[in-house]
This record gives C-alpha cells, structure tokens and sequence, in this order.
C-alpha cells in the first residue's frame, strides 16, 4: 500500500454528491469530521452552502457528528468517506420484467448493491450468472465500478437511483 | 517530459488508480515511457497466478487509447501464449495470442483493436475508452474479466 501520510496530514478516499470519481484528498490528521465536509466542497459538492449534508464512512448506515474529531470517527489514514444531503437512497433495480426496490445510504458501494440485487432478497442468480451481470444506470450506457457509492450517482431531488440489471456481452466481431 | 506522460503519471496519482491499489486490485511494476508495466489481480483458480502483467503502450496518453499485452515480469519479454489467461466464452475472446500476434486485447478500449471495429461503439459504449476516466477504465475492464466466472485460470492448464 501506499503510504503518503505525514505527521500532520492523511489522505481519504473521498466521493459525494456531485463528485463525479474517487477524490483522493488530504486533510490534517488531527482534524475534524467538519473538516472533511469542507474538502468535499473544495472537490466539487454540489450541495449549496447552507444546506445539512452528512458525512458516512463508506457502507456505514448512520452519519457521523461532523465535531468528532477523525480518531474519534473511525477516519484514518486512505479511509473511505461520502458526503451527501440524502441520509438514504431508494435503489430500484429492474431485471427482465421484474422490478426491486431497497434502501441503502449513500456511501453503499455499487458492489453493494449489486450482492444484494443477485442475492435470494433481490433476483436470486447463481454465482456465475451474477459475475456475468452489471448495474447499468437506468437510460444511459453507464456501468459504474464497484468501488463506486451511490450517493455520486443519486438524483437529489428524490434520493433515488434506478438501475437495470444487464449481461455482459462477448466481444466480438 | 511529454504532455502524455505528465498527465498519466497525474493519472496514475489520482483517487480512482489509487483507489485500486489500496484494495489490491492493480499495482504499477514499472514506469519507462511510453511504457507502464501493471500487475492486476486475478481471481484464484487451480494453477493460476495470484496476477496477471500487463504492458501498456501509452503514446499519446489519453488522447490516444493504450494498447496492452500479457507481460512476462520474470523474462521481461510478453508472455508465452500457453500462459495468457483461459476461460469458456468471453475470456478466450479477449485475451486471444492470435489477434495481431498477441500483441494487443481484443477490446474496444484497445487502441489497436478498435481499429476496423466502429460497429463496436453502439454495441459496447461502456468498453469505449474514454480520455477523461484514463488508464483506470482499461484496468477495471481486465480485472472484471478476470474476476469472473468465465475465468479459469492460465490457457495451459
């Protein structure tokens, strides 16, 4: 791993609301979780100023008190963090001619979502057909990676996501 | 230093590489330009490597697409066809020493093999390298594919 902490600063693995990729930031290591919500501003959230956003380590359900300090919040060193405005995200996800909804918080990774959308609670594929299915953003060619969150894909103004489920397809021709 | 250069090594710096790294999915061997020698991981199989090496050829990095070969890090030189990774459908399809003498991966963000392939732009727009995702989108391609059920391990075995 690498290793480009010093004896003031960390890095993070940061995503959130508008952030369209993995931001790889530094903050001081002796900082705040507030802190942290000011470096997703730096990087592009896209929640206006004034408007509560909360802060989750990554699939993390409940949000962390932006006055704790990053010891105290379980953040350290290339610890993975999102900053959003939705506390939960409604996911649907549509395969064939079957539809299922489920909530996660933003943080949850698409590798998340995916387990529970193959799983007995979601369309109950086999191991094998499962890593032969992605999540494809409802109406675009989009596929996002696993390491992905949700909360970088989510419609703000409903906390809402909508995948289809789709095979990955041979190449060739 | 070329611009390309300057803006991979950016690339490869930055939250989505790095983020890889951290979970072991990839690691950068070596870096001697145009060439970034990468290790990525692939799923255990009996006989199989814990990784496979790639060779990328970034010249005019990321206006152009790379192009990759298996790479043999012992030897330094590409790897020997029995080795290159097997499987039963998609697999055999993109990691195939035929196409081109072994020399690229038959995909669509393949800089030598999108060439003649325009039909490939419609039929998989998620394969088609994208300049602002860079290296990253190559990578998270082969490391699907070899973390899939298609995979099964070296062609050899």
């Amino acid at each position: 791993m690498t290793d480009n902490s010093t004896r003031d600063e960390i890095e993070l693995f940061l995503q959130g609301e508008g952030i369209p990729d993995i931001m790889l930031v530094q903050v001081a290591r002796h900082g705040t979780v507030q802190d942290v919500i000011q470096a997703a501003r730096a990087h592009g959230l896209s929640a206006p100023e004034g408007v509560e956003v909360f802060i989750f380590l990554e699939d993390a359900a409940e949000s962390l008190a932006p006055g704790s300090t990053l010891e105290a919040a379980g953040i350290g060193h290339r610890g993975r963090v999102h900053v959003h405005r939705c506390r939960q995200v409604e996911v649907t996800v549509n395969f064939n001619a079957d539809q299922k909804t489920e909530s996660f918080p933003p943080s949850a990774t698409v590798a998340r979502v995916m387990e529970w959308a193959v799983s007995k609670r979601g369309f109950n594929l086999t191991d094998v057909d499962a890593t032969e299915h992605a999540l494809q953003v409802c109406g675009t060619t989009d596929r996002p990676d696993e390491d992905i969150h949700i909360g970088t894909l989510v419609q703000v103004s409903t906390c809402g996501l909508c995948f289809d489920l789709v095979a990955k397809q041979r190449v060739e021709g | 230093m070329g611009a390309d250069e300057r803006v991979f090594r950016a690339h490869i710096e930055a939250g989505p590489f790095q983020s890889g790294v951290d979970r072991g999915r990839w690691r950068l061997l070596s870096l001697a330009w145009p060439h970034a020698v990468i290790a990525i991981g692939a799923a255990e199989r009996p006989g199989g490597p814990a990784e496979y090496t790639f060779r990328f050829e970034c010249s005019n990095y990321p206006q152009s697409p790379p192009t990759a070969q298996p790479w043999d890090p012992a030897r330094w030189a590409s790897l020997e066809h029995a080795r290159w990774p097997g499987g039963r459908s998609r697999i055999p399809l993109a990691f195939n020493p035929g196409w081109k003498g072994g020399e690229c991966l038959y995909l669509p963000c393949d800089r030598l093999s999108i060439e003649g392939h325009d039909g490939w732009r419609s039929q998989h727009p998620e394969m088609i390298w994208s300049p602002e995702r860079g290296i990253t989108q190559y990578l998270r391609i082969v490391y699907d594919l070899l973390n899939s059920s298609d995979y099964t391990g070296p062609r050899s075995t």
